[in-house]
């Protein structure tokens, strides 16, 4: 796909799958490929400073456990990401309804 | 090489302000991504060679360069921080710099014009001192030259001759006379007005009157107790004359004397009083010349015998109305004594041998203080003409061509009898009792009279008070005075006005004294 199509939605859809219960950087790509069949394949290089920079936003917060000997980072969703992934997904919808609407494309209301 | 190992690897060198959990938190967090790939990596393709490649072809970016932008961004803010508090400090270093550069410059500048200030005042010191310098040392010149002028005689000038008068007291010794008035009244002969000068004789006896000009000068030499010498100097051209007066060498002995008057019936009871002059009429004999005293001693004499002294005896208007001396005895206003009176028990005392006693006035007394407050209708003490400067004019039609009245003609007494008796002549107490009663006046005589009429305004304490018509009406009537008549009552502000009248003639004229005014208390 075109990563200049993902690179204005990587943060929503990191949000969106944080917002299923805590989890770490590895784990979110796996979710991503399987959640979209496949399609979109997050590359490190993108999600590590999305990440990180939600992180400092308050979008996100994290903490440190011990998994297989090593130390892994889980992230989790704050009340500000809840409510920033609310507005991220209706701005989104408009979007996805604008884009539609001039292709003349049907557009499903998940 | 373990993944930590190789990630770290590409992190930057440590900052100072660098959290230090930072780099460890990047590093382990890379590293379980890059484990959990490859864990992943062996489970799907456990027959496959090199899964390590294969998991770092798959990370998209290089694992160091990530861990190394993640550093960057976490680091982004402190960092910047950094180095914008970097670039204040040497903005303000910069700054500091340069004020201190300028205060530097400015404080050299300072410096040197203070130098310079210094050195431009201290030069004006120096010149300001040496002018000083010269100016002293033209003074103390001119001042030697000044003494040296001083020191010769002046009589160098035949324009200008010293004079001096050297006073001694008589005797064989013929010692200094301190203390004498030295008068030098006259004319140089070059000048047409008259100089007077006035000295005191020094403890060597001199009265140097500096240099005057060629000419004849009187020299009169008063001692200190009154008694006077006059002589005539005549100062040459191109010489220096002292002039030398033989003085007495002490007063007259001091006596006493018993002035009194002997009051006619005529006179008695009628409150009025004597003025009189005593006159030393004796004079000292030193070298054949006389001394003598020329000052005249009033006395006030009542009735009761009792006296009082004055220093000298003048009318207000005396000078006004131009009457000369004679207006002291003809104009109707209040008698001004200059000095303070000294009140005497019948005795007076006196220095010289003998004096003439001439009579002046009689005055009528005021009930309150027993001072002359107006000579009201006045007697001639003889039948004159009338004199005048002033009203020559008017008073010549009266009184014919101008004369002087007489100086009223004394009577002599001597200390060798203190019991000195004034007597009044009966002409004299005629006149005062026409004077006192001027309706009576004959009328038809050839002498003339001056008697005076008072208008008495009634005023306040202060004589600025205004009067209503009325009052003013009734008070502006004008009274010939007969003083034994006279209903003073209260205070009154006198003001006083001259009548001249020739007997039988209803033309006269008359004339406001100045501000005569004086007010009293009436009984």
């Amino acid at each position: 796909m075109d990563s200049k199509l993902l690179s204005g939605a990587v943060e929503m859809l990191i949000l969106e799958v944080i917002a299923a219960g805590p989890t770490y950087g590895y784990q979110i790509t796996q979710d991503v490929i399987a959640r979209s069949n496949g399609y979109f394949e997050l590359t490190e290089g993108s999600l590590y400073p999305a990440l990180h920079r939600l992180e400092r936003q308050k979008f996100l917060s994290a903490d440190w456990r011990e998994a297989d000997g090593r130390r892994r980072k889980y992230y989790r969703l704050t009340a500000a990401g809840k409510k920033v992934l609310e507005q991220k997904k209706q701005e989104w919808q408009q979007f996805a309804r604008g884009v539609h609407g001039v292709l003349g494309l049907p557009y499903v209301m998940a | 090489m373990s993944w930590p190992d190789d990630i770290e690897a590409g992190l930057p060198a440590p900052e100072q302000n660098e959290p230090p959990a930072l780099r460890r938190d990047i590093v382990d967090e890379l590293s379980d991504h890059l484990q959990c790939a490859l864990n992943r990596e062996l489970l799907n393709h456990p027959d496959e060679p090199d899964p390590r490649s294969r998991v770092l072809a798959r990370f998209g970016s290089s694992p160091q360069k990530l861990a190394r932008q993640l550093w960057l961004d976490a680091m982004k803010e402190t960092l910047m921080s950094n180095r914008l508090m970097l670039t204040i400090v040497v903005v303000l270093a910069a700054v500091c710099l340069t004020a201190c550069g300028m205060i530097w410059t400015q404080s050299k500048l300072l410096q040197e014009m203070a130098l310079q200030a210094r050195d431009e005042t201290q030069r004006l010191l120096h010149q300001r001192e040496a002018a000083s310098q010269a100016l002293l040392a033209q003074n103390r010149e001119l001042l030697a030259k000044l003494n040296e002028l001083q020191q010769q005689p002046p009589a160098q000038s035949p324009g200008w001759n010293p004079l001096k008068v050297r006073v001694l007291l008589d005797g064989e010794e013929q010692t200094p006379a301190a203390g004498f008035d030295v008068e030098v009244n006259g004319k140089a002969l070059s000048e047409s007005e008259e100089i007077g000068l006035r000295e005191k004789t020094a403890t060597d006896g001199v009265a140097n009157f500096g240099v005057v000009r060629p000419g004849q000068y009187r020299v009169t030499v008063m001692a200190p107790w009154g008694e006077s010498e006059t002589l005539y100097s005549v100062v040459r051209p191109g010489t220096e004359p002292v002039v030398e007066v033989v003085a007495p060498r002490q007063a007259p002995s001091p006596t006493s004397v018993r002035p009194s008057v002997e009051w006619p019936d005529a006179l008695k009871g009628l409150d009025v009083a004597v003025v009189c002059r005593l006159q030393r009429t004796d004079t000292t004999l030193i070298n054949e010349r006389a001394w003598a005293d020329g000052h005249a001693r009033y006395l006030l004499i009542r009735q009761d015998g009792t006296m009082a002294e004055y220093g000298s005896v003048h009318s207000e208007n005396y000078r006004a109305n131009g009457f000369g001396e004679a207006a002291d005895r003809l104009v109707t206003i209040p008698l001004t004594f200059y000095t303070d009176p000294t009140s005497l028990e019948g005795e007076l005392p006196w220095r010289g041998k003998s004096a003439e006693v001439a009579l002046l006035q009689l005055v009528k007394l005021s009930p309150q203080n027993e001072l002359p407050t107006a000579r009201g209708t006045l007697p001639l003490l003889s039948p004159s003409p009338l004199y005048s400067s002033a009203y020559w004019q008017q008073l010549s039609q009266l009184s014919g061509p101008r004369q002087r009245e007489p100086e009223p003609t004394g009577q002599t007494f001597s200390i060798d009898n203190p019991d000195w008796k004034v007597s009044i002549p009966d002409n004299l107490v005629k006149e005062v009792i026409a004077g006192l009663s001027p309706d009576d006046y004959p009328g038809e005589s050839a002498s003339q009279v001056a008697f005076g009429t008072m208008t008495f305004l009634r005023s306040d304490k202060d004589g600025n008070g205004e009067l209503s018509e009325t009052e003013a009406n009734e008070s502006q009537r004008s009274h010939r005075i007969k003083f034994s008549e006279f209903p003073v009552t209260r205070q009154y502000f006198v003001q006083t006005y001259l009548e001249m009248r020739k007997s039988g003639s209803s033309s006269g004229f008359s004339r406001s004294a100045p501000s005569s005014g004086r007010s009293f208390i009436g009984r």
